[in-house]
């Protein structure tokens, strides 16, 4: 009697098997796998350590929040996953989303433009920009100016808002700091001082 | 090769066998990637634990305690405010205080003015203030103020003080007849008693101007009497020097934060005009029973960084209600003083005098005599006086004293003036001057050893006195404008029609305490006196303490 030859089927089922799973991992990439990779970097805050938001803006997160790098979505084809912005991932300051200590507020906040901030306006439900509304008295938009110098507008709503913040000595640039900042549930009024400690930290080097 | 293999029994079992193993290994290998694929992403998806016990911070305030704000509702609207709570309290107060409150009420048609306030007995301080009030309202009419009185509808017996009426709208205080002056169109003056503690008593003035439909100035004062003392505190003396402008910033503070404001920064200190409404709305002030109070800004409320928020200035009044922490700090240290015995029960007032001093020349003053007492229906008219609150004069014979003194005593403990009406009721002019002087004085000895007071006037019987007797007596004669002639029965309503509805300012009226319907008239007398605006006093009140020499009829 001789030993016989393995069978051929194997090599197939590992090559299907190898195929599907490197599907698998490029389409995880990417979708998931920028916002993942930010959970894997979110850590909290000192009190005292700046996070850079893009365009020398940057902001100093209350002791015991816990920050993260932003991951803003890209493009969004339901029924598949959206398609996420994995440049993060590389090194690009893409903003930040700092949340409180509770885990009810979150806020996003990321250097930009009007386009850029086009998808946190839409997520906060707010009205387009602040040239296209009735003048300010229909009390939708609200200007202010902050201790630290920079201008705020904003728009609000029960559990959202949505701002821009343009720091003191770029009040002329039309780049700014876009910021949305909403509850998981409860209302955001008992939020509104801690929402105001975050804003007021931030600023911007020469 | 491979189908001779295939073809031995042995090894296609060993084949299939090998092949069931492979298929095992594979499942294996690909269970173990999703495995690890899942947890990855299960351990990516984590959180940090969310740390249920932070609560988020409040406001930083610039100050202690709790103020909120309410926007009030237009002058426009003159609706008249249902009954509320406030009301409710201002009755009690008014029960709490008494009755032994002076109430005043003035109707002026020629400086189209109509005040209703109220004077406490012996707080001369406080009297002072509400008569400055009054005043000031007069002056600026730009027009000569004389009494005025009116025929019996006026309804002017309804006097003092009305619960509530500091939340009344303007407009109806202005419109409402009981309040308002002619037409609607001048000045009223409303108070309201709002606290009664210890031997304290505050109480708001407030002085409209205008008319319905546009009103011109709204200001409210609140003065504080400490009865025991005699000191008034009231205006800036009730505040810090600094406490109008902290008012102001915590106001605009409020403000932004119900506008939804974000920004940390400080406000701009107010200016010049902000502080003025600051300061009116400190002299607002209605303390509440909780030990916090109530301010009302004027409408114009503003700051340059609210306007920026959205929010236009406050067209508007704003009342703010402030908690006792707050006010603890804007409270001066005068008003804290009078403040710690707050608690302590209202310890009352004095009982009402008949010789309170009343202004002659303010208000229109009649006083009301009655001769021959004491009678047996003297007892039953002290009664009345002494509930309707109103003076008269009294010319006692020294005989009847004799017999009733018990009744002298009781009318001058209650400080009605008490007058010689000779011993015998005889005519002085019959008589020599030394005996027309015997009659006069002996009684006036009896009713002075009586009442521990000596009596310094008299009335000579049928109002016969020439000036013989005048030199021999020596002390001004008391006669009278108005003879009721109630010696001869006319009745009830015929009393009161030849009294109240003929007197004027001035005049000194004549009864007699012996006729019983002289003395079942009086209450609907006095009444009647009051509602066409006159005010009953006595007849050394009706001269201002120093009756004229000779023979007196009226002022």
């Amino acid at each position: 009697m001789t030993t016989k030859p393995e069978p051929k089927p194997r090599p197939r089922v590992l090559l299907l098997s190898g195929l599907l799973l490197g599907g698998i991992l490029v389409g995880y990439v990417a979708t998931f796998a920028p916002a993942h990779w930010a959970h894997l970097q979110e850590r909290t805050s000192t009190g005292t350590e700046k996070f850079e938001l893009g365009g020398n803006a940057q902001v100093i997160a209350p002791q015991g929040w816990h920050v993260r790098p932003l991951v803003r979505e890209l493009v969004s084809w339901p029924p598949l996953p959206p398609l996420h912005d994995y440049s993060a991932m590389f090194g690009a300051h893409t903003g930040v989303v700092i949340t409180s200590p509770d885990g009810v507020l979150t806020v996003e906040m990321h250097w930009g433009n009007e386009a850029s901030f086009e998808s946190m306006r839409t997520e906060s439900g707010a009205p387009k920009e602040e040239s296209e509304l009735p003048p300010p008295d229909n009390g939708e938009w609200r200007t202010e100016q902050l201790a630290s110098g920079a201008a705020l507008t904003h728009t609000d709503s029960d559990t959202a808002i949505f701002a821009v913040l343009r720091p003191k000595g770029k009040t002329n640039d039309e780049a700014a700091v876009g910021v949305l900042a909403r509850t998981n549930g409860p209302g955001i009024e008992a939020y509104r001082p801690a929402l105001s400690d975050v804003l007021e930290q931030v600023s911007a080097s020469e | 090769m491979l189908g001779q293999t295939m073809s031995n029994p042995r090894y296609r079992v060993r084949h299939e066998h090998s092949q069931r193993i492979l298929r095992a290994r594979d499942r294996h290998v690909a269970c173990a990637v999703l495995l690890a694929i899942g947890a990855g992403t299960l351990a990516c998806c984590a959180t940090p634990a969310a740390h249920s016990k932070w609560q988020p911070p409040p406001w930083s305030s610039n100050g202690a305690g709790v103020v909120t704000i309410e926007r009030a509702k237009g002058a426009a609207d003159s609706s008249p405010e249902p009954e509320t709570a406030a009301d409710e309290e201002a009755l009690q107060l008014a029960d709490v205080v008494g009755r032994e409150v002076m109430p005043g009420r003035i109707r002026n048609d020629g400086t189209r003015v109509q005040a209703r306030y109220m004077e406490i007995p012996g707080a001369t301080a406080f009297n002072a203030r509400v008569r400055a009030i009054l005043d000031d309202a007069i002056a600026s009419s730009n027009a000569t103020y004389t009494p005025e009185i009116f025929d019996a509808s006026a309804g002017l017996s309804d006097r003092g003080c009305v619960a509530g009426v500091l939340s009344w709208p303007a407009a109806q205080v202005l419109s409402d007849t009981r309040t308002g002056p002619l037409e609607g169109t001048g000045t009223s003056i409303v108070c309201e008693i709002r606290t009664a503690f210890d031997s304290v008593i505050g109480v708001s003035f407030r002085t409209i101007t205008g008319a319905p439909d546009e009103v011109d100035r709204d200001l409210t004062v609140t003065m504080f009497v400490d009865i025991e003392t005699n000191e008034v505190i009231a205006g800036d003396e009730l505040w810090t020097a600094d406490a109008a402008a902290r008012f102001w910033m915590r106001i605009a503070e409020t403000a932004r934060r119900e506008a939804n404001g974000l920004s940390s920064a400080p406000l701009s200190p107010p200016n010049a005009e902000q502080l003025k409404r600051a300061k009116r709305a400190l002299d607002s002030v209605v303390y509440s029973a909780g030990n916090g109070a109530t301010l009302t800004i004027p409408p114009g409320f503003s700051a340059s960084e609210l306007e920026a928020l959205g929010l236009e200035p406050a067209v508007d009044a704003i009342t703010a209600t402030i908690d006792a922490a707050a006010l603890a700090e804007w409270e001066s240290d005068a008003a804290k003083s009078l403040f710690e015995r707050r608690s302590e029960p209202f310890s009352g007032l004095p009982e009402w005098r008949a010789d309170t001093p009343v202004d002659c020349k303010f208000v229109a003053c009649v006083a009301v005599t009655y001769d021959d007492g004491p009678s047996i229906h003297t007892q039953q008219l002290l009664d009345t006086l002494r509930t309707d609150h109103a003076p008269a004069s009294f010319y006692m014979l020294g005989s009847a004293a004799n017999q009733r003194p018990d009744l002298v005593s009781e009318a001058a403990a209650s400080g009605f003036e008490i007058g010689s009406h000779t011993m015998t009721h005889t005519d002085l002019t019959s008589l020599k001057p030394q005996a027309a002087r015997a009659e006069v004085l002996d009684a006036a000895r009896v009713l002075g050893d009586i009442t521990g007071s000596p009596v310094t006037t008299y009335r000579p019987p049928y109002g016969a006195v020439n000036n013989a007797v005048l030199s021999a007596v020596n002390q001004p004669a008391i006669l009278w404008t108005i003879d009721t002639l109630d010696w001869k029965d006319p009745g009830v309503d015929e009393l009161v029609r030849r009294s109240a509805d003929a007197a004027k300012a001035g005049d000194i009226i004549l009864f007699h305490d012996t006729h019983a319907d002289s003395v079942n008239a009086a209450g609907a007398v006095m009444r009647r006196l009051r509602d066409r605006g006159l005010t009953p006093v006595t007849v050394s009140t009706l001269f201002g303490g120093t009756v004229p020499t000779g023979t007196v009829f009226g002022r």
